[in-house]
């Protein structure tokens, strides 16, 4: 049976599920319920995260495995790492992928690391949620997408689900997963509904899903960038062109498997992602397919993503600075040449 | 230096070739251009034409010998040359003096002259796809005009180039039929070649080596042609959009293959593969013959692009704009006979498809409800399938899904 929900919501029940299968699972960051030592809201939640999407959750279980944190990331990081080298899988709310900076040694040197340098004896299953994306007048310090930076470290899963029925496969995946995962939530899809199976169910790490088959085009989008490739694919479409989009849903593993073989039947390729182009997950793709699939190419790959700048405050300056379905077509009609784009 | 003729890939699924005809002889002297032998894959006839000017020195492959792609056919060299000196002349390159063959000097010069021509030609702009498939077809990229962003070659502009190509020979050697045997004959004998022999190849092929039998049913279609008229000036934007009944049958059989995926099947060898995405191949009849354009991924496609792709193949099948790649891969084919009046018939499997699907002549007809007497619209349809790999319930099932969704169209929308 599926149900409607949003993507927090679906967030919110893949934590409860797997809360309620295995007594190992517990939540920890800043706010995560929120109210601790506050008499009156002792015992219920008052917050559920920055974004109210862990709301609820501590009634259900606990303040024993619904931990509040200090402002110091370093500090229940390299707990939560502790936690899960020791038997419990914490998922641990990084409050904005920004914030990085203050516990990445934790993270990357830690968690990352632990398994290859035990030889195996030790495992790190830890979650961390983390919040990502522009286009919510969150200004520079609050609106990055820093998944390539993650996908960059061996070790590190890396997970950017676009959509609640994604969400919670694979954040259920994440949790259930015996090494370190990144999940990446997309504040601005936060109140997207969709149709969410009901309990338990998982979705594999590097399984790209085609959104929109097409034998002209491929367009891989990250994270919600799907969308933005989806909605130039149909204008593509009435111009006679049939663009193939696909979500590749995980960046660490990579499918790329589904990537090349869409270039090989197109010959084209744009990655839509909305995180800075260098050194990016766009760039990485850009250089798997031209290394694998150089001989099926039949134009440059072009990558549609932000400016090397930080995300501007400016609402109306953070719109020019984001991928458009525009810019995607204006990428494809370059790629073709205008005899070919305008000859349609 | 001798060239080789080899053999070309011309399809996807290609592994060997065929010879069918060498159309000089060893010893005879070619031109650039002229064409030399001709070749078949499963799917189409072609004759190769020589890269360079010269001899055909030697021959490696004799008629019906079947050559792995890319294996040589046979040498173009100078006159006198053979393929094994060319090779001992190789390392010793001063024994050349003590040859008293004139013909050698033009060989040489032949390899170098390009070279300084190379320095001061522009460079040729070329995608790697492009280059790829020119390497395959074995056609000089410098004779393909660029249509891409500062004249670059595409992929396309390679294959419009193979396909006028693919063209000619076959035009020319149109008017040569053999003579007629005797002066008892009063028709006109022609030599089966060409799309003809391809043809006539695969169906022979399909009749001799599947178990095929053909199920038979009805469908009302009087709710789906009055749906067809309401969605079709609905739809009709421009003229690319145009529904017919054909991309509702259609749409219909690719639902219906999504439910019984054991007809979307391949027999080939002694393996069955079951396919889950739909590559709909849909026969299109032309003047010398027919061929099957492929919807590519058609299961993931709306009945507007649907209609679109079979509108915009049948058009190109009938320019001769169909390349290979658009000719193969078909999981399952329609045909449809409609428009000549025909009701029943038992269309031949196009293998190592496992099924296909014959469309007849709407007709209006009574057809009892309960007690009273409707004048209803019947379409009769023929499923021929291969009964090595489905069984006639499975199959009876599957005519039944096209039947009940041509039965309901609106369901074929949504």
């Amino acid at each position: 049976m599926a149900v409607k929900m949003s993507y927090s919501e679906a967030i919110n029940d893949a934590i409860r599920v797997a809360m309620r299968k295995d007594d190992d699972v517990i939540l920890i960051g800043e706010d995560v319920a929120g109210g601790a030592e506050v008499d009156h809201l002792q015992d219920q939640g008052a917050w559920g995260g920055v974004f109210g999407v862990t709301k609820g959750i501590v009634e259900e279980f606990g303040r024993d495995r619904v931990i509040d944190t200090p402002i110091a990331e370093s500090g229940y990081m390299g707990a939560a790492v502790s936690a899960a080298a020791t038997g419990l899988r914490p998922i641990s709310e990084l409050m904005f992928n920004d914030f990085i900076g203050s516990c990445l040694d934790e993270v990357m040197n830690q968690a990352a690391k632990f398994h290859y340098m035990f030889g195996g004896k030790a495992k790190v299953p830890l979650t961390i949620r983390t919040i990502d994306g522009a286009g919510f007048n969150a200004a520079a310090q609050h609106s990055q997408s820093l998944y390539a930076l993650f996908t960059h470290i061996p070790g590190i899963k890396v997970v950017i689900p676009s959509n609640p029925y994604d969400m919670k496969g694979l954040l259920l995946s994440a949790i259930f997963d015996d090494d370190p995962v990144v999940v990446f939530e997309d504040k601005t899809l936060y109140g997207m509904k969709s149709e969410v199976g009901e309990g338990f169910y998982t979705i594999p790490f590097g399984k790209a899903e085609i959104k929109r088959a097409g034998n002209d085009l491929t367009i891989v989008g990250l994270g919600k960038q799907v969308y933005t490739a989806l909605k130039a694919a149909d204008k593509l479409a009435k111009k006679g062109f049939e663009a193939e989009v696909i979500d590749p849903r995980t960046l660490s593993p990579l499918d790329e498997d589904t990537i090349i073989n869409s270039v090989k039947k197109t010959g084209r390729l744009i990655i839509v992602d909305e995180a800075y182009p260098r050194c990016s997950a766009a760039t990485d793709i850009a250089a798997i397919v031209g290394d694998k699939a150089f001989d099926y190419l039949d134009a440059p790959i072009k990558r549609v993503t932000a400016p090397h700048a930080p995300v501007p405050f400016s609402p109306p300056l953070e719109k020019l600075y984001m991928p458009t379905p525009e810019k995607i077509i204006d990428a494809f009609s370059v790629m073709v040449g205008d005899k070919v784009f305008s000859a349609v | 230096m001798a060239v080789e003729i080899i053999m070309p890939k011309m399809g996807m699924g290609m592994e060997e070739g065929t010879v069918v005809e060498w159309l000089k002889q060893k010893g005879d002297s070619v031109k650039k251009g002229e064409s030399v032998v001709s070749i078949s894959s499963d799917k189409i006839e072609k004759e190769l034409e020589a890269p360079e000017e010269g001899v055909l020195i030697d021959i490696e492959a004799d008629v019906d010998d079947v050559v792995p792609i890319g294996h040589p056919l046979g040498y173009i060299g100078a006159p006198g040359e053979t393929v094994n000196s060319e090779e001992a002349s190789a390392p010793a390159p001063e024994k050349k003096q003590d040859v008293p063959v004139a013909a050698e000097a033009p060989a040489p010069a032949a390899e170098s002259a390009p070279e300084p021509a190379k320095g001061e030609e522009p460079r040729l702009r070329v995608s790697p796809a492009a280059r790829r498939l020119a390497k395959i077809e074995n056609i000089d990229l410098a004779t393909v005009t660029g249509t891409g962003p500062m004249g670059r070659i595409t992929k396309a502009d390679v294959a419009a180039a193979q396909t006028k190509k693919a063209q000619q020979p076959a035009e020319a050697s149109k008017p040569a039929p053999t003579p007629a045997p005797s002066s008892l004959s009063i028709g006109t004998a022609k030599k089966v070649t060409g799309m003809r022999k391809v043809i006539s190849d695969r169906m022979f092929n399909s009749l001799q080596t599947t178990a095929q039998l053909t199920l038979q049913t009805t469908v009302d279609v009087t709710e789906l042609i009055a749906f067809q008229k309401k969605a079709r000036e609905a739809y009709q934007i421009n003229d690319e959009v145009r529904l017919t009944i054909t991309d509702f049958i259609a749409k219909a059989a690719i639902n219906a293959l999504l439910e019984h995926k054991a007809m979307n099947s391949i027999y080939e060898g002694d393996t069955i593969t079951t396919f889950d995405a739909v590559h709909l191949g849909v026969a299109v009849a032309l003047n010398e013959g027919l061929v099957v354009p492929v919807i590519q991924d058609a299961d993931k496609k709306s009945l507007s692009s649907i209609s679109r792709e079979i509108r915009k193949a049948s058009k190109q099948a009938r320019g001769s704009e169909l390349n290979q790649l658009q000719l193969s891969g078909s999981t399952f084919t329609i045909t449809s006979l409609g428009t000549y009046g025909v009701g029943f018939f038992t269309p031949v499997i196009n293998p190592p498809e496992v099924g296909i699907l014959g469309v007849g002549t709407i007709s209006e007809q009574p057809v009892y409800f309960g007690d009273e007497l409707k004048k209803r619209s019947m379409m009769p349809l023929s499923l021929t399938f291969d009964h090595r790999a489905v069984d006639g319930a499975p199959a009876a099932a599957f005519l039944a899904t096209v039947k009940q969704n041509l039965e309901a169209p609106f369901k074929l929308v949504l």
